[in-house]
């Protein structure tokens, strides 16, 4: 009987370390769908975070650098720069994108990088425990520096700002 | 090939693309940014690819990512400059990529000043950066060995897949002298599918290659250090460079000194020659591997009745001179560290006093 729901090529044949609830697994999953539908898979070089999904490329079948915290545009940068013709993405939290390595994803989306970024948001810093990213809604954390957010912070909206090319959200 | 008047920093690019470097990433900083305004118009004309990015930290990184796919790039600075790309100098250490980094030296601490120095010894030999993270470090001491090392230290990156330092200062920057250039054609860098992002069908395979320096088992870790360890020795067993002047001679003082400041310590011991006084010079080339048998060696001559460093900074190589002399020599240190050169009067004046004093004694 033909199979309708297989796991993507893409992704290996791994149980993750992610937490229960966490939504990680299932965009992994998705990024995984779409490498195979376009048939990338040889020629995909993923470029890792720091926080849970720094080992993401456990997960993954094909080639993989691993960033430090916020430098993940950088490095693709780099890829990119030296390899056009291979397909180059991120993938970063919140913490990594739009608090520490925010300079780098501006500047990469100002140059006109060709790259993509999976930007995933969870408004936390999850691996260290929790605390307040620049994504937090006021209210969100039980504690004091919920005083320092403002109501709202836009980490996405600032990379249209400076112009690059797709942005989805 | 013919010889050519040529500034420092311009040497060094052109030397870099003869190379067979075509990708520079760099961020501009007084005084190396010849480095780059040379690069920006060479470059694209060899067919290469020239970035100058927002920051020296952003720098490394794409250093970084165009390292992990196996591509010969380079990247220049100077000290404030190298201290933002540290950290990221100690990533491509733990994930074991070949990179060459251009350390044109001005005075710090801080901002400090932008006239040539050689404050940075410490951070080139000791403090690279986080973690059990060292580097090869060459020093030049004219604008022929600097285009020279260009070459050795994309050589020494491949071959020991780590990155590699051209530690020079500003007066190899700026100062014009006669170069020629030497054509490389073994410049391609074996085995990179073994390890480089080059992409899985790129290399007919299909297993991941994986740019990584996260080792969260502690006996993984331990051992990944261990090889860095066997990699740093072996860079001292077969690549330390050092080099002696009027060694044949019963030297009464052993000067050491590196890079522009051994070049007017030889004048200092052609000078004090000329008088009657006979002094050594031995000149660190590497400055890690450091020479340390060799200037213990040369220290233990009977002849030899002390040690001087000198140095343009407040004394920072002196302390592995020390080291490696033990007591029972007098080692001290002569240098300026505000961006002056000593002159070779002055530096003769120091010597001859530490004979007078020693022979008062």
């Amino acid at each position: 009987m033909a199979k309708f729901f297989t796991r993507p090529q893409a992704l290996a044949d791994l149980p993750t370390h992610y937490c229960p609830g966490c939504t990680h697994g299932v965009i992994h999953r998705l990024i995984g769908e779409v490498i195979d539908e376009l048939n990338i898979q040889g020629h995909t070089v993923g470029v890792a975070p720091v926080g849970c999904a720094v080992l993401a490329y456990n997960y993954f079948n094909f080639d993989f650098q691993e960033a430090a915290h916020g430098r993940a545009p950088a490095v693709a940068t780099g890829i990119k720069r030296v390899r056009p013709d291979l397909m180059v993405y991120t993938y970063q939290g919140d913490g990594d994108l739009a608090s520490i390595g925010m300079g780098e994803i501006i500047h990469a989306a100002n140059r006109g990088e060709k790259f993509t970024t999976i930007f995933v948001n969870n408004a936390v810093y999850g691996m260290t425990g929790g605390q307040m990213a620049p994504t937090t809604m006021p209210g969100l954390l039980p504690r004091e520096t919920d005083l320092m957010l403002k109501p709202e912070s836009k980490p996405i909206s600032m990379t249209i700002d400076v112009s690059s090319s797709y942005n989805a959200a | 090939m013919a010889k050519v008047l040529m500034k420092g920093n311009e040497a060094i690019a052109e030397a870099a693309v003869r190379a067979g470097c075509l990708n520079y990433f760099a961020y501009p900083i007084t005084p190396q940014s010849e480095i780059g305004e040379y690069l920006a118009r060479r470059l694209p004309e060899a067919g290469g690819m020239f970035l100058q990015a927002e920051s020296e930290i952003a720098v490394v990184y794409m250093l970084y990512g165009a390292a992990g796919c196996g591509a010969r790039a380079f990247t220049s600075s100077s000290s404030p400059g190298i201290s933002l790309m540290s950290e990221g100098i100690s990533y491509l250490v733990g994930a074991q990529l070949p990179a060459v980094f251009v350390n044109i030296m001005r005075g710090g601490p801080g901002l400090g000043g932008i006239l040539p120095s050689q404050a940075d010894y410490f951070q080139a030999v000791k403090g690279v950066g986080h973690g059990d993270c060292r580097m090869l470090v060459l020093a030049p001491a004219s604008v022929q060995e600097a285009a020279d090392m260009m070459a050795d230290a994309f050589k020494l990156a491949d071959k020991y897949r780590n990155p590699v330092m051209v530690l020079g200062d500003g007066l190899i920057g700026q100062m014009m002298e006669p170069v020629s250039f030497k054509e490389h054609n073994d410049m391609t860098m074996e085995n990179k599918n073994e390890w480089a992002t080059t992409g899985m069908s790129a290399r007919g395979g299909d297993t991941p290659n994986l740019v990584k320096s996260l080792h969260l088992d502690p006996a993984v870790l331990n051992r990944h250090n261990l090889n860095l360890k066997a990699k740093y020795e072996r860079m001292a067993r077969e690549d330390m460079r050092w080099e002696m002047y009027n060694a044949e001679r019963d030297y009464q003082v052993l000067i050491v000194s590196f890079g522009t400041m051994s070049r007017v310590c030889r004048t200092v011991v052609d000078m004090l020659r000329a008088k009657g006084i006979e002094t050594a010079l031995l000149r660190p080339i590497t400055l890690f591997p450091f020479p340390e048998d060799q200037i213990a060696t040369a220290a233990d001559r009977s002849c030899c009745k002390a040690v001087l460093s000198v140095e343009m900074n407040m004394g920072q190589m002196v302390e592995d001179v020390k080291r490696a002399v033990g007591r029972h020599k007098p080692v001290s240190w002569y240098g300026k560290c505000g961006g002056e050169v000593p002159t070779p009067v002055e530096v003769a004046g120091v010597v001859e006093k530490i004979i007078a004093d020693i022979d008062k004694t």
